[in-house]
């Protein structure tokens, strides 16, 4: 029954379409019917306006199109039809409603348009500066018909919000806000519960077989700066292997790449030593610059591994072309090795050449797992709610999609209302 | 307290930068972060250094296993900086130099009161509160009450356009160009100019006595007076180089005999003050001294062949070869067709003033073009003498050109044109070498042949070479520091190139064995997502290959979604796409959760410790 329902309601879905493409169709002319004079009719009721919520360089300009202009469909132009309008011709003047002016824009109309009747265009100007506008309607060859212009001078203004981002500004609230308050909520007492990730339970398993072996701990905190959000959580699991170490009293060893990142990494170890009650065992030379240069980072890391066989090692970070290298190297001397690492193009080598990876997300989510704070588990909470809403706009969107191509193949009108509601969630919401 | 100054730094820091995302007016702020932090970095970097400094000297101290690998780092660390630092071998930066100028320091407040011009004008609003131009800053002024714009120098056509570009109204354009005009009345013709943020009044070229004398009667001061008369005295050093090999017949022609003297049996050009890049351009391309190659004949071209004959055999393909080259010369419709669409008539831009005066006269619809003038037609006449100089006459092209004046209108753009033709076309010593290159993709060509063709080219590009050299050695370095570390041919550019890149290249290219050894291991179909895994990869291996292609080409288009390379596409474009983009998604909310974390300080684990 539900299965009957369903069916129905999307056949009624696709009706729906069919029957608005279907009005749609019958507004729209098709100029290889007939042919129009040369020069064609002008464009009428030219506005400009300040476009609304930017930084005060933009003007909107609004126009009906030229009674002349109508909708030529790719087949047709495939056939040889012509368009009596192949395009406006757009001018701005900044010095004074009688010019001079120029060109700033040669546009032709899209089938949105055609179905509107009139064309919007943004123009970038400066601040606070007043400008005049005419529009044309070209013809076939190098005629045009006569302008139409703007009568008042426009200025744009700075608005106090970027408009433009707004939908991302509610993403961002909606996924800070589940967040936070998933992180209120842990506070209260709200029970939480992770699955167990394999790469962060290895951690304690690692560094114990550095510490039977007598050999050391190789952590590799990426090739980016302290500015990447992929070494500041290598940072953080850095904190966890060193207490480790401290507790196991290993030696842990870290190259890095940048010099903020090994004085970042100093704090985090010296901290961690601190905290596992070991101040004394910190050795601070342990955790040296080698070099900015990705290939010469990468020589020196592959000649230390096989000269000093570390047992353990750690990639968390960002890494590029340098990942399987490291890898392969920290393989062939036997080392257990843990990676994590957000760029999506290095996680298969990862995968094929460590014993554990984190991927993507899991890298992330291990300052919460290792800390078992109940705030930062809320966070991970807070994370679903985000996946929750991107499942929903790849449903949504899929189904938009879908329907839009159905009605299109049924009807052959390729600006139907599917096609527009997928248009507003690509271009509008996700721009 | 050790934590909280950094988080709360992150804390500030990562909230503005959010701001400034969201709110222009806070656009600024954002950047000025990110110069915090470019700042920061910066000094860290010296930080670095010294760690590694420190690490190898201690490590070869030491003897420590590996000391040697220290010690190689540590000169190579050395070597590169002090190499680097130094910019050893890097010519100062042109952008810098002002090549044809000299320069003598002389304060903004002391120009003299003569070089102050002043038209009627108003400096407009801006709604923007934006400032005036950098680069007119010291130099212009305006007095609202006496409604007049000022501007002390000569304002070159850069600040001009600088002002133009401050404000759109007819009436400030209109009042710039005045302005621009007046204050270069007394600049010798442009030679003279003024650089503020250089603090230096420079002369182009070589300063003559009339010169001098009409710049210090601008003003008796005696610092302007010592000004000008330092760059007399500096602008009058004589420079030479010799260049070998030239022709001991050649002569500099009369025009460009006051700008260098060349004593063509010593082989030495020499010049008098600095060489301007327009006195380089006409030395090194002179008509005068390597003339234009003029089409041949069938009479001349065969005079040619057999002289190339008489010193050496050429073959049947050489001589097709030798016909080919000289059919594709230029010819009398070429130079007629070009001079003819250069007298038809052209819009022009109408200036500022032209438009301004335009608005006054209440004419509504202003133009930025002037109406195109009248075509001007070649005549008979002139079509004859365009013939007789393709047919050789006219060795001298000024006469040419006189003589197309003397036989009807001939335009200032067609003489330009003219001039253009001259130089994109081959003189005889190009020609020849043209000739030469044919000849020898044909067959062999002896030393007598090959000197005989490339003989006259060895003239020019030595002279060529001599003029480039002469232009930099007569040239006063102003700012030898200025140039580029990495400038090609410094011994920086040199261990870059040719130590550096090589060594990071092998680096790189190990990476194609790491993968062969990778690929060993996770394709072992060990279980079933392993054989999926092995079975994909060996698809995706064969579609980007000649041999998969080959392999299915025989299917029938009703299958032709089953070819291994459309299959490739397939997998790529459907299945790992969903894959990664699965795992972007995952990454992207992960990374604003952690932001948020650091953010608000629910996660200090990076600072070491979640505690204070």
């Amino acid at each position: 029954m539900k299965r009957k329902e369903l069916l129905a309601a999307c056949m009624g879905l696709i009706a729906l379409g069919s029957a608005t493409a279907a009005l749609e169709a019958m507004a729209l002319q098709d100029a290889a019917t007939g042919q129009v004079a040369d020069p064609p009719r002008p464009a009428s009721s030219l506005t400009a306006e300040d476009h609304p919520l930017d930084g005060g360089n933009q003007i909107d300009l609004r126009w009906n199109l030229s009674p002349d202009d109508s909708y030529v469909s790719a087949k047709a132009r495939k056939e040889g039809a012509v368009k009596a309008v192949p395009h406006y011709v757009v001018q701005k003047s900044g010095k004074g409603a009688t010019g001079p002016f120029e060109d700033v824009s040669r546009i032709a109309p899209d089938i949105w348009d055609y179905q509107r009747g009139s064309m919007k265009l943004t123009i970038e100007v400066e601040r606070g500066e007043p400008y005049w506008f005419r529009v044309a309607a070209a013809g076939p060859g190098t005629s045009k018909s006569e302008f139409i212009q703007t009568t008042e001078a426009t200025v744009a203004q700075r608005e106090w919000f970027d408009g433009g981002r707004g939908w991302l500004a509610l993403i961002t609230v909606v996924l800070c806000g589940s967040v936070v308050t998933y992180i209120a909520a842990a506070r209260r007492g709200m029970d939480l519960k992770v699955r167990k990730i394999a790469g962060l339970e290895a951690v304690d398993e690692a560094v114990g077989r550095a510490t039977e072996m007598g050999r050391s701990v190789l952590f590799i905190p990426g090739i980016q700066d302290m500015n990447d959000i992929q070494t500041v959580a290598g940072i953080t699991i850095l904190a966890r292997v060193a207490r480790t170490a401290a507790e196991y009293d290993a030696k842990v060893e870290v190259p890095t790449s940048r010099s903020l990142v090994m004085t970042t990494a100093r704090e985090t170890v010296q901290a961690a030593f601190l905290a596992a009650g070991r101040p004394d065992a910190y050795n601070e030379d342990n955790i040296y610059y080698v070099t900015d240069e990705q290939f010469g980072y990468v020589a020196y890391l592959s000649g230390m591994m096989v000269r000093e066989k570390p047992a353990a090692c750690f990639y968390m970070g960002s890494f590029f072309a340098e990942s399987l290298i490291l890898a392969e190297t920290g393989n062939s001397i036997g080392a257990i090795q843990v990676a994590g690492t957000a760029q999506p193009a290095q996680l298969p080598f990862f995968v094929a050449a460590c014993d554990y990876t984190l991927i993507g997300e899991e890298f992330f989510a291990a300052s919460a797992y290792l800390s078992g704070e109940p705030e930062q588990l809320g966070s991970l909470k807070g994370q679903d709610v985000g996946k929750l809403i991107v499942a929903a706009g790849l449903l949504i969107g899929c189904c938009f999609a879908t329907l839009a191509s159905i009605v299109f193949m049924t009807s052959g009108n390729e600006a139907n209302v599917f096609a527009a509601w997928a248009r507003f969630l690509t271009d509008t919401i996700l721009q | 307290m050790k934590r909280t100054v950094p988080l709360l730094i992150t804390a500030i820091g990562g909230f503005v930068l959010i701001v400034a995302y969201f709110i222009p007016a806070t656009e600024s702020w954002g950047e000025v972060a990110a110069i915090w932090f470019d700042v920061l970095a910066s000094v860290a970097f010296i930080l670095g250094g010294g760690n590694l400094l420190r690490v190898h000297l201690q490590k070869a101290s030491d003897r420590k296993p590996g000391w040697g690998y220290s010690v190689i780092t540590l000169l190579a660390f050395i070597l590169m900086l002090f190499v680097g630092l130094t910019k050893w071998g890097a010519p100062p930066a042109v952008n810098q130099e002002f090549y044809g100028e000299t320069f003598a320091e002389l304060a903004p407040a002391s120009l003299p009161d003569g070089l102050v011009a002043t038209v009627e004008g108003r400096l407009p609003q801006r709604q923007d509160h934006r400032w005036l131009p950098a680069s007119v800053r010291v130099q212009f002024s305006h007095d609202p009450l006496a409604g007049t714009i000022s501007f002390r120098g000569w304002m070159r056509p850069n600040q001009r356009n600088d002002l133009l570009s401050y404000k759109e109204t007819l009436e400030w354009r209109c009042a710039v160009e005045r302005l621009y005009t007046k204050s270069r009345e007394s600049s010798l013709g442009g030679r003279a100019s003024y650089y503020a943020d250089h603090r230096s009044l420079s002369f182009r070229g070589r300063m003559s006595a009339e010169d001098r004398d009409a710049l210090l009667k601008i003003s008796g001061d005696s610092q302007w007076t010592a000004t000008v008369n330092s760059i007399y005295e500096r602008s009058q050093r004589v420079t030479s180089v010799d260049i070998p090999g030239l022709p001991p017949t050649l002569r500099l022609p009369d025009d460009l005999a006051g700008a260098a003297n060349l004593d063509s049996q010593r082989g030495r050009l020499e010049i008098t003050g600095p060489m301007t890049a327009a006195q380089r351009e006409a030395l090194g391309r002179n008509w005068q001294m390597f003339p234009l190659a003029r089409p041949l004949d069938s009479a001349h071209r065969a005079a040619l062949l057999d002289e190339l004959r008489g010193l050496g055999p050429i073959t049947a393909e050489q001589e097709t070869a030798f016909h080919k080259t000289l059919d594709g010369s230029w010819t009398a419709s070429l130079l007629r067709t070009t001079l003819e669409e250069a007298g038809k008539g052209q819009e022009q831009d109408k200036t500022n003033c032209e438009m301004f005066a335009e608005l006054q006269a209440g004419i509504t619809d202003i133009k930025l073009k002037k109406p195109p003038g009248p075509d001007v037609p070649l005549t008979e006449a002139h079509v004859g003498i365009i013939n007789r100089f393709t047919e050789g006459e006219f060795e001298d092209l000024v006469a040419f050109v006189a003589a197309m004046k003397g036989a009807g209108d001939f335009t200032s753009r067609q003489e330009d044109a003219f001039w253009t033709f001259v130089e994109k076309n081959p003189t005889v010593g190009e020609r020849d070498r043209e000739i030469a290159v044919r000849l020898l993709r044909e067959g062999p060509l002896n030393a007598a042949q090959r000197d005989r063709l490339l003989s006259e080219m060895r003239a020019q590009v030595a002279w060529r070479k001599g003029v480039g050299e002469l232009f930099v050695a007569a040239h006063d370095v102003k700012y030898p520091w200025s140039g580029e570390y990495r400038a090609q041919g410094t011994p920086f550019w040199w261990l870059y190139e040719y130590a550096f890149k090589p060594l990071t290249a092998t680096m790189f290219a190990m990476l194609a064995f790491y993968v062969a050894s990778a690929a060993f291991r996770a394709f072992r179909a060990k279980n079933l997502e392993a054989t999926l895994l092995l079975g994909t990869a060996f698809i995706i291996l064969l579609g980007r290959t000649f041999a998969g292609v080959w392999l299915t080409a025989w299917l029938p288009d009703a299958v032709s979604g089953l070819r291994i390379e459309k299959l490739t596409v397939l997998i790529m474009q459907v299945f790992n796409t969903a894959g990664s983009r699965a795992i972007m998604i995952g990454i992207a909310l992960g990374i604003a959760s952690t932001s948020l974390k650091v953010l608000l300080g629910v996660d200090r684990s990076y600072l070491g410790s979640a505690e204070e």
